[in-house]
């Protein structure tokens, strides 16, 4: 039993109970959801669905690089892809939004080229700010740090021009 | 995301995860108020503690109902140290629905929507400080009022 020394508010602060519905209860509950969310939908704008899914990937973005798991999928060609892709865009017509090449849009779509902070900035301001430079930017650290962590190769052929190494060891 | 400490306003930040089974141990009627447990296999549970502690200060169930692009907060509560008007916490409640809500946008780019069935003298409340939609039984938030309790509660 909920205190009886709280009052209404007080309990909805603190709870959302659970409700007990028959099975029937609840299907003519849903139903009448269904219903009343299909009334909203029909008046529901372009420009809406376009923030739910601009929204949406700035989530998916915060959650992976904040996350420590490391996806070679999810890089930056690959966010860069569903921007585009939800903005309703041809890689053409970006391009020009964002004032590069379309050959410049392709080497960043398939990783065979680093974006610099001029274009990542210009994706933040493309998506009114919605998606920061600076997650862009961490993306692409996530990444880098992949690669610093693991790449044997990159130690052994760096080693043959690194002289007079510090004789400590910490 | 962060909690007001009601003794000087302060602002402390707050992080929400998966419950895992151990924690159980912990969740306690007493303190959590209903039986969470017999929940743990029909929805997904998730505990909020402050930043890089292991204390739950509250805990939501949520299933999901992808043929609708909706998660439906089966319950939620706050720890019994954060009720009425001693409690040393506030919007932990806020802060629960509000991570509901980024994960309906996160799993549905559509329509999400986060729903609950109140009871019904609490409906009005819920209504009034989360702009919730009346839907009769069930009450609900989608679109710009999804978006709203996002910015809200996410905001530092």
């Amino acid at each position: 039993m909920i205190s009886k020394k709280l009052t209404t508010k007080e309990i909805a602060d603190a709870y959302i109970p659970p409700v007990r519905l028959s099975k029937k209860e609840q299907q003519a509950a849903d139903l009448e959801l269904a219903r009343h969310r299909q009334s909203r939908r029909a008046s529901s704008a372009e420009k809406q669905q376009l923030k739910i899914k601009l929204l949406q990937l700035k989530f998916q973005l915060e959650d992976y690089i904040k996350g420590e798991e490391y996806n070679p999928d999810l890089n930056f060609g690959y966010f860069l892809k569903q921007y585009i892709q939800l903005s309703n865009k041809k890689q053409k017509d970006f391009a020009e939004d964002v004032d590069i090449s379309v050959l410049q849009l392709s080497h960043y779509l398939n990783n065979r080229r680093e974006p610099n902070n001029n274009f990542i900035v210009r994706l933040e301001i493309h998506s009114n700010n919605t998606i920061s430079a600076i997650n862009w930017f961490r993306l692409l650290e996530k990444e880098k740090e992949h690669v610093l962590i693991n790449d044997k190769t990159i130690r052994n052929k760096e080693r043959l021009h690194v002289t007079n190494t510090l004789q400590v060891t910490l | 995301m962060y909690l007001i400490e009601c003794a000087n306003q302060n602002k402390v930040f707050v992080s929400i995860r998966k419950v895992q089974t151990e924690d159980f141990k912990t969740i306690t009627i007493k303190r959590y108020f209903f039986k969470w447990k017999a929940y743990h296999n029909t929805c997904e549970i998730f505990k909020l503690t402050l930043l890089g502690k292991e204390d739950i200060l509250g805990l939501i169930a949520i299933i999901d109902r992808p043929s609708e692009e909706r998660l439906e907060i089966k319950l939620l509560a706050v720890s019994n140290e954060n009720v009425g008007q001693k409690k040393r916490y506030d919007r932990i409640a806020g802060c629960l629905i509000a991570f509901a809500c980024r994960n309906a946008i996160k799993r549905y780019n559509n329509f999400p929507c986060v729903s609950l069935t109140p009871k019904t003298e609490l409906k009005k409340h819920y209504i009034h400080k989360y702009g919730m939609f009346d839907a009769g039984r069930q009450i609900y938030l989608e679109e710009e009022a999804l978006i709203n309790i996002i910015n809200f509660y996410y905001n530092d």
